[in-house]
């Protein structure tokens, strides 16, 4: 792949443009002749750790090794003093737990931090890449202040997709009308949004969709508009079988504030993911069968989010001789696909070598699989390289035998060059789970 | 070496620097970006005493500008300052501000910085095969945009 002269020269100036808009301007090369000291600003670098650490070395002399060197800005909770993640190995993971913790039902990296939707514990955040969390949005079984048309006593809401655009933070989720079944299965669910401009504030507007029960997936946005992926239960059958049909309904918005139902086409499976990718949208999806030995998975891209192509049957290659792993619905539960610097991350959870997981007491893993095409993915194994790193993978500990599901699928967001996941685990049947983040390099490599 | 020498050696790179930063991301946060990094490395180390200081401050920027990765915005230049440039130019440049970061980095030492390839993957800290990936998926999208 060569680009002809015109394009070579095309290209150059527009380096050149972006050259000449360098801080400092045009004279820059012409200083660095003549000046042979540091600018102010760079003497201020230059000494200021010096007089860092004879600060340091005073406080631990005259305070004793008991002394902590720490930011005022600490003690306030929402101010953390180093906004970027701690350093992490490449290839490898560190495992925090949360306390208090939450069940993310989706993550995502935003200006305002690392948020997270949890259901029905609302949104959280971190704005220490993902170690501490506070929560900034409560929401209620029965909202105080809204008016449901004045007939329907109970509100259950859940948070299940956060997203950024044009700088607000969006969380969007479901309110259930009578959730305690005093309808039977005639309650009414509507989609409602909360809008935040830092992440700490939150209004809430409901989106007119009463004509259908929309079930929120997940969310995703680039500079021109936020799309709502959505599924669709259009009918539940008798017994036997009870077996749900589903559709894929997608809503759009430009402003945050008006949604629209997109005129679709090409969704030949159900979406259970998707991301932005290169310009357009990745999709990985399953059709809904008869029976579960028919499931199906695909990739489906799309440049506007209306129009979509089926690209392949979802494949995963297995790194150690490149044939491809099945791929059906016990083996691959599908967890989440998120954008990184380098590439799509798909997170999977299966067994460990890989087989079925919660079977022959094989220690369920969660799988990163990635994807710099959009198309194929591959499960990033050890004891291979992938983006230049040498392990994508990450065993969560936890050894139980038998019982399913042991480890619950976490949720991830690229933040920087790292991977935040948020899931959790139960240490025994009878205890609550444990919640943990895992926070690993994106299989980029940082020397 | 010391302050002195960590003073010399920035003068002597900071342009190149600046410039690299710029293209990685945009006018408005080059400066910080290049400033973190050269304050990481003389906390622990005098730039003098680096082999290589360009290619290893460079990979720092390279490192950093991962690190602060967003979505890119529409364009890295104010509007103000895009008025004045001709459309082909605006819209090329467009092009190369999707191109993620060390897609970008690979194209503007190339392209711009007239480096060899080998070049390219010691300033980059990769391998030559990985620089040819980044360009050859560069070339692909640009030429698809400009096409």
């Amino acid at each position: 792949m060569t680009l002809d002269r015109t394009q070579v020269e095309q290209v150059r100036e527009a380096f050149a443009a972006l050259v000449d808009s360098t801080p400092v301007g045009a004279e820059l090369e012409q200083l660095d002749s003549v000046r042979p000291s540091p600018q102010p600003r760079l003497r201020g670098i230059l000494y200021g750790p010096a007089v860092a650490l004879i600060a340091m070395a005073l406080v631990l002399l005259v305070g004793g090794l008991t002394w902590l060197l720490r930011s005022p800005d600490l003690a306030d909770p929402h101010v953390v003093a180093d906004p970027i993640a701690p350093e992490t190995v490449e290839g490898e993971w560190t495992r925090t737990l949360l306390e208090p913790g939450f069940i993310a039902e989706d993550l995502a990296n935003t200006n305002h931090g690392l948020v997270a939707a949890a259901g029905q514990d609302g949104v959280w955040i971190s704005s220490d890449g993902g170690t501490a969390w506070q929560q900034t949005l409560v929401v209620a079984y029965e909202p105080p202040d809204v008016d449901w048309d004045g007939e329907l006593p109970k509100v259950l809401t859940d948070v299940q997709t956060v997203v950024e655009f044009d700088g607000a933070v969006y969380a969007i989720g479901t309110v259930w009308l009578d959730p305690d079944g005093s309808q039977g299965d005639q309650f009414e669910k509507r989609t409602t949004v909360w809008r935040s401009e830092d992440g700490e504030v939150w209004s809430e507007s409901l989106i007119d969709n009463s004509e259908d029960q929309l079930q929120v997936i997940e969310a995703v946005a680039n500079d021109d508009q936020i799309l709502l992926v959505t599924r669709v239960v259009d009918e539940v059958g008798e017994e036997p079988p009870a077996v749900p049909t589903a559709r894929t309904v997608i809503l759009q918005s430009t402003d945050g504030k008006l949604w629209e139902r997109l005129d679709t086409s090409g969704l030949t499976n159900v979406l259970w993911a998707i991301s932005t990718f290169d310009d357009g949208y990745v999709g990985l999806g399953e059709s809904v069968p008869n029976s579960s030995s028919q499931y199906r998975r695909s990739v489906m891209t799309s440049e506007d989010g209306s129009v979509w192509t089926e690209v392949s049957p979802w494949t995963i290659t297995n790194p150690i001789d490149g044939s491809l792993l099945e791929v059906n619905y016990s083996v691959w539960p599908l967890v989440d696909l998120f954008e990184t610097p380098e590439g799509l991350v798909a997170v999977t959870i299966a067994g460990s070598e890989p087989r079925p997981m919660g079977v022959d007491g094989l220690r369920p893993v969660v799988i990163l699989a990635t994807s710099n095409d959009g198309t194929t993915f591959t499960v990033a194994d050890s004891s291979l390289t992938l983006f230049e790193a040498r392990s994508c993978r990450l065993e969560l500990e936890d050894r139980r035998e038998s019982a399913w599901p042991p480890i619950q699928p976490p949720e991830g967001a690229a933040a920087g060059n790292r991977i935040i996941l948020l899931g959790y685990s139960y240490p025994d049947n009878t205890e609550d789970p444990l919640h943990y983040q895992w926070m690993g390099s994106s299989c980029g490599g940082t020397p | 070496m010391g302050m002195d020498g960590n003073a010399e050696v920035y003068a002597k790179y900071r342009g190149d620097l600046l410039r690299y930063a710029t293209s990685l991301v945009g006018p408005d946060s080059a400066e910080d970006l290049v400033s973190i990094v050269v304050l990481r490395t003389i906390s622990r180390r005098d730039l003098g005493d680096l082999e290589k200081p360009k290619a290893y401050l460079m990979k720092g920027v390279l490192n950093e500008a991962r690190s602060l990765w967003r979505k890119p915005k529409a364009s890295p230049l104010a509007e103000c300052y895009v008025r004045h440039l001709p459309v082909e130019v605006v819209e090329t440049l467009d092009a190369v501000w999707q191109l993620p970061v060390q897609q970008r980095a690979a194209a503007f030492l190339f392209y711009w910085e007239d480096m060899t390839v080998s070049g390219i993957a010691e300033i980059m800290g990769v391998r030559q095969g990985t620089v040819k990936r980044y360009l050859y998926i560069a070339r692909q999208r640009l030429k698809r945009s400009l096409s």
